[in-house]
């Protein structure tokens, strides 16, 4: 999967606007990760990635508005019960669903909502994870 | 009659519609299949060979048509050792999205992609020879 400043763009959006809400750090103590989390991580925490790769939108001929992809958000935890990503999957929600048009570093996100739910578990060296947020559809702009 | 001449093709043509969109859909769907089974990630195999269509899935209901494309097997639940003893394949998920600890390798979000793209020609070149 190829990165393009886009990528960059929504990455910084998402980090963000997850890591300014004082209710979903609390309840992710583990952090919030733009990938994949250290194997040492300890406690529900949030992961987020690219999911199918972003489509480049054009206008006439060779200019571009922006991209459009997908991106998984979810909270992570370990265990056999999906009770410690409520609150998690809840303020991911309420943080990228809808949210207004946002300026960062190297661009701007003009849109970003919940394109479904994501539910998963994992079993992985007889541990039990349990992943819980959404995938969202984000439209954003480099510089 | 003119008119009677129309209608007798408009019939024909209805009847033969759900016929020619599950052909259309069914199309669609082993073409993303066969696309998703390209960029699976290949360690033994075991879950490439489980990519394919469900075909009790194609359906057509006079606006719409679909059909499931699947890739590995939960129906026995999770072992954690990828292969189950009954040879059932349960990581497709983990391999789409990423675990834990995983990074993801997506093949059926980029193979849906594609057919999403285009499916509409697709299915306008399959319509056509069936109406001609």
């Amino acid at each position: 999967m190829t990165v393009g400043l886009e990528d960059y763009v929504v990455s910084e959006f998402i980090y963000n606007a997850l890591s300014a809400d004082g209710t979903l750090t609390a309840a992710a103590p583990g952090g919030i990760f733009d990938g994949v989390a250290p194997f040492e991580t300890v406690g529900p925490w949030v992961a987020f990635n690219p999911w199918v790769q972003a489509a480049d939108i054009r206008a006439t001929g060779t200019i571009r508005l922006g991209s459009d992809g997908l991106w998984v958000v979810r909270g992570v935890t370990v265990g056999e019960s999906y009770a410690p990503l409520k609150t998690i999957a809840a303020r991911i929600d309420a943080l990228l669903h809808e949210a207004p048009v946002t300026t960062v570093s190297d661009g701007e996100v003009w849109s970003s909502w919940r394109q479904m739910p994501f539910s998963m578990e994992e079993v992985r060296g007889g541990q039990q994870y349990r992943h819980r947020g959404g995938i969202y559809r984000i439209f954003a702009k480099g510089i | 009659m003119p008119a009677e001449v129309k209608d007798a093709k408009l019939r024909e043509i209805i009847a033969a519609l759900p016929g020619a969109m599950r052909h259309a859909v069914i199309s669609i769907g082993e073409e993303a299949a066969s696309i998703a089974q390209q960029l699976v990630r290949k360690d033994t195999g075991s879950l490439a060979a489980t990519i394919g269509i469900d075909p009790e899935s194609v359906a057509y209901d006079g606006s719409t048509a679909h059909v499931v494309v699947c890739a590995g097997d939960t129906s026995g639940g999770y072992s954690g050792r990828g292969t189950r003893s009954d040879g059932a394949v349960d990581y497709a998920q983990v391999q789409e999205f990423g675990g834990a600890h995983t990074p993801p390798q997506p093949f059926m979000g980029p193979a849906a992609q594609h057919v999403f793209q285009t499916s509409g020609p697709r299915t306008a070149e399959i319509l056509r020879a069936v109406f001609r």
